[in-house]
């Protein structure tokens, strides 16, 4: 072993052995140049170091092997996964962005060799360590979303993806907005293919909530999707005013929508009740949707369209042949209208009896009398949800309230409101006795 | 196989992610296809056969034929399903086939209950993937009243519900109540 690394070593094993870790990981930054000089021993220096009692070290040593490229793909692999297992999550934590580079690494790699699915357990450990609480984004997050969708293994990246983001691991400057917009938008992208639209398009959302002087592309497709999803799920476009402010969603939508030209047509199409116009615009536009990988979902939107036009329907009929359904809705035959129908009331999208007898459809209004056991479990879940998130408002106020910075310029503010009212009350006494 | 089924499904995805260099014998992703199928879950079974190596997918072998049931489910071709499920299975599948062919038949026919309030013996004999002469019988048994072609499903009796506690539902919706005051 060279001697720059066995002094490396050394130092190494005795600020590990005296506590001393923020010093420790000064060094270690310092060192980082030293050791991409050094690649050909790193294995020796890293066989000699403990992984319970030098997690920095060791990390700082996988990061400059991966840093250089160097060494067999199944040894790397392995010696990641034995240092996520093991490392000791109370000195990993004075260098998150080392960590979070290291982990960003071994993922390109893995695409690189599309062996994503090795991957998964791995970064979900890593991230399980490293976060303070199950609340809390790092920029892990978007990599294990990453290697999900390429691996179409989509499990471990649902566990994540359920729990509610409350806090974000700032990871000593390093983390950027990209990685918070690329953990939405590949959430969205996995909420998608597992057909949860209405998650999906809570995660797409984000391109109206993230503050930006300038679009990105991630933006601008996460735009697209979310168009697609409105037309899928049939719901209104972009969500009540008193959650995201009125101007931040008008100037968004204003700038994002130049670049959406197909999707707005679409949507626009999708209005209208015959389905001419919208398959017209699907085949003009074929092209860029194929290019932008949306052709799926845009055939979805057209299934939805029938559907709409199945939903009309039932508002203004009571009972209706499956033949006029069919030449209502402007589907083929009366055949297709019953599987559709079917289909519909499977997904429990309309309430309706199908009478092969007479081949008539009877609409019916929605049993549900709110009164069943699973309804009242349904109702607390959510009250137990809405409730904890009060608790967490409160507390995010509370803890306002408190930071120097704002009771410094709420009192400012009073005193300035204060001498003002001084000063127009006191010019009222002078005005006031000249007059008298 | 049955009886456990999520515990079994958690068991075998774990597996097939700790697999060395990725891939898991093809007894594993056939299993997994086959707990998918059972819990109804046709879009993971889709990403199963997306994501299966290609030794798992060897021509008729039972990777391949779980996926092409999952796909007549997708489409609702259900007498194509039956008729793929009553072909000759490995033995570590056999159960969970024969399961499969009793669980689909039960959802069909409940969806039937529900949506419709007759239908020709024909269509039902082809959702319940029995022939013509036992189809009457199925629809009997089920209190379905059966008249010359035609047979008029009623939907199930809804299921009583046991008794919950008074006192805490009390508990519970007091602090509903001084919340939503608040």
């Amino acid at each position: 072993m060279s001697f720059p690394l066995e002094s490396f070593v050394n130092s190494v094993k005795t600020l590990s052995s005296q506590g001393n870790l923020s010093c420790l990981y000064e060094f270690l930054e310092n060192s980082s140049e030293m050791l991409s000089k050094n690649t050909t021993h790193l294995e020796a220096a890293l066989s000699s170091l403990e992984l319970g009692q030098h997690s920095l070290g060791i990390l700082a040593l996988l990061l400059a092997r991966f840093k250089a490229g160097a060494g067999e793909p199944a040894t790397l692999d392995r010696q990641m996964a034995e240092f996520v297992e093991g490392c000791a999550v109370d000195q990993i934590r004075y260098a998150p962005d080392s960590y979070a580079e290291l982990c960003h690494l071994y993922t390109k790699k893995l695409l690189e060799r599309s062996k994503a699915i090795k991957g998964l357990r791995v970064l979900q450990q890593a991230i399980a360590k490293i976060q303070a609480s199950p609340n809390q984004l790092t920029s892990i997050h978007a990599d294990l979303c990453h290697l999900a969708l390429s691996a179409k293994c989509f499990r471990p990246a649902l566990d994540v993806l359920d729990v509610d983001i409350a806090d974000i691991s700032k990871e000593n400057g390093k983390f950027e907005s990209r990685h918070l917009l690329l953990y939405y938008y590949y959430g969205g992208l996995i909420y998608t293919a597992v057909k949860q639209f209405e998650r999906a398009l809570f995660c797409f959302e984000i391109y109206f909530s993230v503050p930006s002087l300038s679009l990105s592309h991630i933006m601008v497709e996460a735009f697209k999707k979310h168009i697609l999803l409105t037309l899928i799920l049939r719901v209104e476009a972009p969500p009540p005013k008193h959650c995201y402010s009125e101007v931040a969603r008008t100037t968004m939508g204003r700038r994002i929508r130049p670049f959406c030209v197909p999707y707005v047509e679409l949507a626009t199409a999708f209005a209208q009740r015959s389905p001419e116009p919208l398959l017209a615009v699907v085949t003009r536009h074929q092209e860029q949707f194929t290019r932008d990988q949306n052709t799926g979902l845009v055939k979805q939107v057209v299934a939805s369209h029938n559907k709409m036009n199945i939903q009309r329907l039932t508002k203004t009929f009571v009972t209706l042949s499956l033949s006029d359904v069919a030449s209502r809705a402007q589907l083929p035959s009366a055949q297709k209208a019953e599987l559709h129908v079917l289909g519909m009331i499977e997904e429990g999208e309309i309430f309706a009896a199908i009478d092969q007898r007479d081949g008539m459809v009877r609409f019916q209004d929605s049993p549900e009398q709110y009164a069943a056991p699973e309804m009242v479990a349904r109702l607390e879940r959510e009250l137990a949800q809405i409730m904890a998130l009060e608790r967490r408002l409160q507390q995010l106020d509370e803890e306002i309230q408190l930071e120097p910075q704002y009771v410094q310029k709420a009192t400012k503010t009073q005193h300035e409101d204060d001498s003002g009212q001084a000063c127009s009350s006191s010019q009222n006494n002078k005005v006031a006795n000249n007059i008298m | 196989m049955l009886a456990d089924l999520e515990s079994t499904r958690k068991e075998l995805e774990k597996e097939e992610l700790s697999a060395p260099d990725g891939v898991a014998p093809s007894e594993v992703y056939s299993k997994l296809m086959a707990c998918y199928l059972l819990e109804n879950d046709l879009c993971s079974a889709k990403f199963l056969w997306k994501r299966a190596p290609a030794s798992a997918k060897e021509t008729d072998g039972p990777l391949g034929r779980l996926w092409s049931v999952g796909q007549k489910l997708w489409t609702k071709d259900f007498p194509a399903t039956y008729s793929v499920l009553r072909g000759e299975w490995p033995d570590y599948l056999q159960k969970a086939v024969s399961e499969l062919e009793g669980v689909i038949r039960e959802r069909v026919l409940t969806l039937v209950s529900r949506a419709y309030t007759s239908i020709t013996l024909t269509d039902l004999a082809a959702f319940a993937g029995v022939s013509a002469d036992q189809v009457a019988a199925v629809a009997r048994e089920r209190g379905w009243s059966v008249d010359g072609a035609v047979v008029g499903p009623k939907p199930a009796p809804p299921v009583i519900h046991g008794a919950t506690n008074c006192e805490k539902t009390l508990a519970v919706l007091t602090q509903y109540v001084s919340f939503l005051e608040n």
